[in-house]
């Protein structure tokens, strides 16, 4: 399934998005996975081509994100694109902190 | 049967019993009775772990904002820094009572890793306003360096006990 969607975005005083708030936002959504291009159309157009953790594990949602630097979108893309996922111990680590924050 | 109190983490105050803790190592349990109340907020912050209704300290993290060479980290971490040191979430200490980690309300309740849970999500809930590239623990001991990397922490170059836990690997691990 392919869609594709707007996400708000806060812009700084400058109109441009910042490389924290777009990882903000991405973290929000709960996206697990992420390729990162440049729109071959303007070198200030940053494609997320992002994989998101749905039970229909093939649902790609495809996000735009206009007026970022340059330099940000490289470095984002090489941020995202190299991401160290937590391993199997710290995840079970965190299922087990969440039931205990929640026990009350 | 009376059911166990529940474990609270709660900022080191005042009124927090801390005479009687020993977790075996002699310089964590002097920094929680000597320095851990006069250096909060200052140098660190300190969060203690409780049992509910009790001041008595069991367990306890000291945290503080810190950084890391660039040129201690890996070579796969370091290609993406600036070259200038970056910003860390300091573990400076973590211990707990060693005999509340074997009594029959601590035992098997992983205290350790549950403090050391607690201060992930602090990490992460400050990276949200300021820079943060990882959460970083100079381990005490090879022992406790084991615990960490059981956790993914990994260290840096030449420097098996300092290890390193990148904040976007919490933060993906938190959804935060």
């Amino acid at each position: 399934m392919t869609t594709a969607t707007t996400k708000t975005l806060r812009l700084d005083s400058k109109g441009r998005v910042s490389l924290g708030e777009v990882t903000r936002q991405l973290h929000l959504q709960g996206l697990s996975g992420f390729t990162v291009s440049f729109d071959p159309a303007s070198p200030t157009r940053l494609i997320l081509d992002a994989v998101v953790e749905l039970p229909a594990a093939e649902a790609v949602e495809r996000e735009s994100v206009t007026n970022i630097s340059l330099r940000d979108a490289r470095r984002l893309a090489e941020i995202l694109d190299d991401e160290t996922p937590p391993n199997d111990n710290l995840v079970a680590a965190a299922a087990r902190f969440a039931a205990w924050e929640r026990r009350d | 049967m009376t059911e166990a109190p529940r474990i609270r983490i709660e900022p080191l105050v005042k009124h927090h019993d801390r005479s009687t803790f020993s977790c075996g190592k002699p310089e964590l349990d002097d920094y929680l009775k000597r320095f851990a109340r006069q250096n909060d907020e200052t140098v660190t912050r300190t969060w203690v772990l409780v049992e509910e209704g009790s001041p008595v300290v069991r367990g306890y993290y000291a945290a503080r904002a810190a950084h890391i060479i660039c040129a201690e980290l890996p070579e796969a971490e370091r290609r993406r820094l600036p070259g200038y040191p970056v910003p860390t979430f300091h573990l400076a200490r973590m211990a707990v009572d060693q005999a509340f980690k074997t009594s029959d309300a601590g035992k098997g309740q992983r205290l350790g890793e549950l403090l050391l849970m607690h201060a992930l999500t602090k990490a992460a809930d400050a990276s949200l306003v300021m820079g943060i590239f990882a959460v970083d623990v100079v381990a005490i001991d090879d022992d406790a360096a084991g615990f960490y990397r059981r956790y993914g922490f990994a260290p840096l170059l030449d420097r098996p006990r300092h290890l390193f836990l990148p904040l976007k690997t919490v933060r993906t691990l938190l959804r935060r």
